[in-house]
């Protein structure tokens, strides 16, 4: 399934607000937990990683991997915990509105 | 506000650091995904391939990311890996643009490689620039480019304020005694000869002054190696020559050679120099002098001119003679009369290469445009993440460089090929680019030619992508006005390229008819089974009647017969004088001129010339009786036209033992005209005298034979060494030689020609094959709509094809314009057939629409296979 346009950081927001992430953890977590619905491939995810760090809504360290490498850590900064409130909102306002008019009875 | 300016100088500062974090995240996230597919239990290249199929798209990120780079300027290096990279992605791509610039560059280094060492190479004597060569006209030489009397070369040596030194040199044949006689081309010139040119001998020395005259001799380098296996203690002592004694003073340097234009009768391979003595100054109406002079520093070619013409002015005033026969001078460099007959023939070469480099540049630039256009939503989010213009000009003009340094290089290599191949198919004419080669001026030719090209690629593209207004391009996915322009110039590259195809296919079309038509001239002989070969000293006069008698009775011959000047032979000087009919006016006959040539009896019939009237000379003309002369047709028709030229009386220069002597002669017969200097041209006629009755040598002897004619040659040699013992037989070729040496420019040319005609072709087809399939690539979702709205395949197909055609239409026009005009200069090129040959035009309009239809078929099909559902989806 497709990504929907806009919602790849949230994605991205939501995934890190558990705990801090290097990229490919970011990658691995939002596959597994839509159970594959959404893939996202590193063309994308390093731009948005990127764009997100720049608005000062993630951070990123560097730090060992599970594996011994040297890995960027992202955590969610105080402004991205707040931006990361803001876009579910938008998004459960959104889907409501989906469900309302896709369950409507005519 | 302040905020946000500190903001700013955080982001700018740290912006250099994060870029490097990128990078190493980057690379350090693809080990763990390639970590991650190996915990999957693939291999170690397996899943390097796996990680990289997922990584890709970053590449395209990342070069986004340095073309934004704001500051830490890339170097115009980092430039070319970009390219480099970008030619590597699109494989396809990158080799039609590649072999199309190695198809240009290498036919155009190829065929300059020949301009240059023919027509610009300098002559390889001292300050060749400044060497003129005087040509004499007057009203009895039937040619402005005449030789001069000894009287006049001295007149114009004495007179001239414009030379620095005037030379004289004229050329014939000296035969080499010993146990193989040996005949070879020789030359006697004034002792200056050598002086004059600024060569000094290789080994010995030149002639002085004091040796005017004297039987000193200089050898060429390859004749004293080859026949005196470079004997150096022969200097100063004689060499076995037939004639008085000599002494070999000297050998010219290995490189020397004469360059002289083939009418000047001063061949190229003169193996042996001597020098003319004082006492010819006294010859006033032998004309044999071929004048080379040296200007003096800083005068013109047009000043001496001008010097000359004076000149010719004060011989007329001093010399009646001379003043009636109105004696004119020509002046011409050196360098460019060397070659002012082949030069028309090599520009208009140069020039259809030309044209095959600019239908390359076309096909590469519509391309590079196409390709542009392709990446305009990729310049655009560069534009606007802040990337500046000229980084993003100077990353097209990158690849434009880059395109033509591979493009360039690949056309070296054809190029070279490509010289090889002109090396093997050259004329003799064309001799002088055997020690040319590929050389530095070539390789700076080809290197301008790609650097040119390259300024081109990269510019076009460039401007096409300013041109693009961001927004709308950002937003319609990188459609709209752009395709439009882009639309409206790739129709201007096709419709310049199928012009410039026409004008090369119909040169083609008229270059292989030339050739057919040369190919099918009678030269006024039937050149097949006939051996011919000259004969040098050792045989008396009277002794020719019975060696033509033996010769004919070996086995395997037919008929013999003699000349003393071969059709087509260019070694020897012509001999052509004047001749006064009897019963004619002196006043008509002043301006009578024909070739003169003595034959034994036999020559015609071996020849297989036609007789038109009376008959053919036999062995009742002799010495002793009626002087008797044939002539041809063409000499006949214009002296007596309407009437018969036989039992006239003409008196006709005679060789006699008081020397050349005007003798009245009776007209017995007359032969359809022998082209004696050229297939194409019917230079003058043709007066005929028994060899007995005006003996002249050399003799040059012809045999018609029942077998392959080089395969007498073992037996005569040995019956010539048996009966004469100081004798030579020089030149020994079958005639169909001469006649293929008449034909080889014209094939030079047709070959040349048709390459490049079918490369237009070529082009042409992929030229309209590029532009219409992007424009239908664009237009794929058009033709989706079309087609959901009911438009049958055939229909879509019929609008793309029509599009193609419609651009070869306009191309044809241009095209036939454009040959039209350029006929005018194709004059002098092409024989038998009119510059506009409706022929060759007919054969380029049915040529060029097919080529045009070949390139549009496959976009057609591709857009006619439009479906609906799919095209509608891209949107």
């Amino acid at each position: 399934m497709d990504i929907l346009q806009g919602t790849l950081d949230l994605l991205i927001l939501r995934a890190l607000e558990l705990a801090p992430m290097h990229g490919i953890g970011v990658s691995a977590r939002i596959q597994q937990v839509t159970r594959g619905a959404f893939v996202v491939k590193p063309g994308s995810l390093f731009p948005a990683l990127r764009r997100l760090e720049r608005q000062g809504w993630i951070e990123g360290e560097w730090g060992p991997s599970e594996n011994n490498r040297r890995a960027r850590y992202y955590k969610l900064t105080r402004s991205g915990r707040a931006q990361l409130v803001e876009e579910k909102r938008n998004w459960y306002r959104m889907t409501s509105a989906m469900n309302w008019m896709l369950e409507s009875e005519g | 506000m302040l905020r946000r300016l500190s903001d700013g100088f955080r982001w700018l500062l740290g912006r250099r650091r994060m870029e490097d974090d990128l990078d190493e995240e980057i690379r350090s996230s693809f080990e763990m995904v390639v970590d991650q597919f190996l915990a999957r239990g693939m291999s170690e290249p397996e899943a390097r391939r796996a990680a990289r199929l997922e990584f890709e798209g970053v590449e395209i990120v990342e070069n986004v990311r340095r073309g934004s780079r704001g500051f830490a300027v890339p170097s115009f290096f980092d430039d070319l890996r970009y390219a480099w990279r970008g030619l590597r992605g699109r494989p396809s791509f990158a080799a039609v643009a590649l072999i199309t610039l190695a198809l240009g560059i290498g036919v155009n280094a190829a065929v300059f490689s020949v301009f240059y060492a023919v027509l610009l190479r300098p002559l390889p004597y001292r300050n060749p620039q400044q060497l003129a060569l005087i040509w004499a006209a007057f009203r009895t030489a039937g040619t402005s480019r005449a030789p001069v009397s000894p009287v006049i070369l001295r007149e114009i040596r004495q007179r001239n304020r414009s030379l620095s030194d005037v030379a004289g040199i004229w050329t014939g044949t000296r035969t080499f005694t010993g146990d193989i006689p040996e005949q070879v081309k020789s030359a006697r010139v004034t002792f200056n000869f050598f002086d004059l040119l600024g060569v000094s001998a290789g080994t010995g020395r030149a002639f002085i002054s004091s040796e005017a005259g004297t039987p000193a001799i200089l050898l060429t380098d390859g004749f004293f190696r080859r026949r005196f296996a470079a004997d150096h203690a022969l200097l100063g002592r004689g060499v076995p020559m037939q004639g008085p004694a000599n002494t070999l003073i000297g050998v010219l340097p290995a490189d020397f050679q004469l360059h002289f234009a083939p009418d000047a009768n001063v061949p190229a391979d003169v193996q042996v120099f001597d020098t003319f003595g004082p006492g010819i100054y006294s010859q006033r109406n032998l004309y044999y002098i071929r004048v080379v002079g040296r200007l003096k520093n800083g005068v013109t070619m047009a000043e001496a001119q001008r010097d000359l013409d004076r000149v010719a002015r004060e011989i007329q005033g001093a010399y009646a003679d001379y003043a009636a026969e109105n004696l004119r001078f020509t002046v011409s460099g050196m360098q460019a009369d060397s070659v002012r007959d082949i030069q028309p023939a090599l520009a208009a070469l140069f020039a259809g290469a030309a044209f095959v480099l600019l239908i390359c540049c076309v096909n590469v630039t519509s391309l590079l445009i196409a390709r542009a256009s392709d990446r305009r939503r990729e310049i655009a989010l560069r534009l606007a993440i802040g990337a500046s213009r000229g980084r993003i000009f100077r990353q097209l003009l990158a690849e434009g460089v880059l395109l033509c340094a591979i493009g360039g290089t690949l056309g070296m290599a054809v190029g070279w090929a490509g010289f090889r191949g002109l090396l093997a198919i050259r004329p003799e004419r064309l001799s002088r680019i055997g020690d040319a080669g590929f050389s530095w001026p070539v390789l700076g030719f080809a290197a301008a030619t790609s650097f040119a090209a390259a300024l081109l690629f990269g510019f076009a593209p460039a401007m096409e992508s300013f041109r693009m207004d961001l927004i709308t391009t950002l937003r319609s996915g990188g459609r709209g006005l752009l395709g439009r322009l882009h639309r409206r110039a790739g129709a201007a590259l096709v419709v310049g390229e199928i012009t410039l195809a026409f004008v090369l296919v119909t040169g083609a079309a008229l270059a292989a008819r030339t050739l057919s038509n040369i190919e099918r001239v009678r030269p006024g002989f039937e050149p097949r089974s006939l051996l011919a070969f000259q004969l040098a000293g050792g045989v008396p006069i009277t002794g020719v009647r019975d060696w033509q008698a033996s010769l004919a009775a070996l086995p395997g011959v037919d008929r013999v017969g003699a000349i003393t000047h071969l059709p087509l032979d260019t070694d020897l000087p012509n001999w052509y004088s004047p001749y006064w009919p009897e019963g004619m006016s002196e006043n008509e006959a002043a301006a009578l001129v024909s070739d003169l040539r003595c034959v034994t009896p036999g020559y015609f019939e071996a020849m297989g010339t036609r007789l038109l009237e009376g008959r053919f000379f036999d062995a009742q003309d002799r010495a002793m009786g009626r002087q008797v002369i044939i002539v041809d047709e063409l000499l006949a028709r214009s002296t007596w036209p309407g009437q018969s030229a036989i039992g006239k009386t003409v008196a006709a220069e005679h060789v006699t033992n008081n020397g050349f002597v005007p003798v009245p002669s009776v007209v017995v017969g007359v032969v359809e005209h022998i082209h004696n200097h050229s297939l194409t041209r019917q230079v003058r006629g043709q007066i005929y005298m028994p060899f007995e009755q005006s003996p002249r040598t050399p003799l040059t002897f012809v045999v018609r034979t029942r077998v392959d004619p080089m395969s007498l040659v073992p037996a005569i040699r040995t019956m010539l060494h048996d009966r004469f013992k100081n004798a030579a037989m020089a030149k020994a070729r079958p005639m169909t030689a001469y006649v293929a040496r008449e034909i080889a420019p014209a094939g030079f040319t047709a070959i040349l020609a048709a390459v490049f005609g079918a490369l237009a072709l070529l082009l042409a087809a992929t030229g309209v094959y590029g532009v219409l399939n992007y424009q239908v690539s664009r237009r794929m979702p058009e033709m989706g709509i079309r087609m959901a709205l009911g438009a049958g395949a055939s229909q879509v197909l019929r609008l793309v094809l029509r599009e193609g055609l419609v651009l070869a239409a306009v191309g044809v026009v241009l095209g036939t314009a454009a040959a039209l005009l350029a006929a005018h200069w194709l004059g002098s090129l092409i024989y038998g057939v009119s510059p506009r040959d409706p022929l060759s035009y007919s054969l380029a309009l049915l040529l060029l629409p097919i080529a045009a239809l070949l390139g549009c078929s496959r976009p057609a099909c591709r857009a006619a296979a439009a479906s609906p559902s799919e095209t509608m989806r891209q949107e």
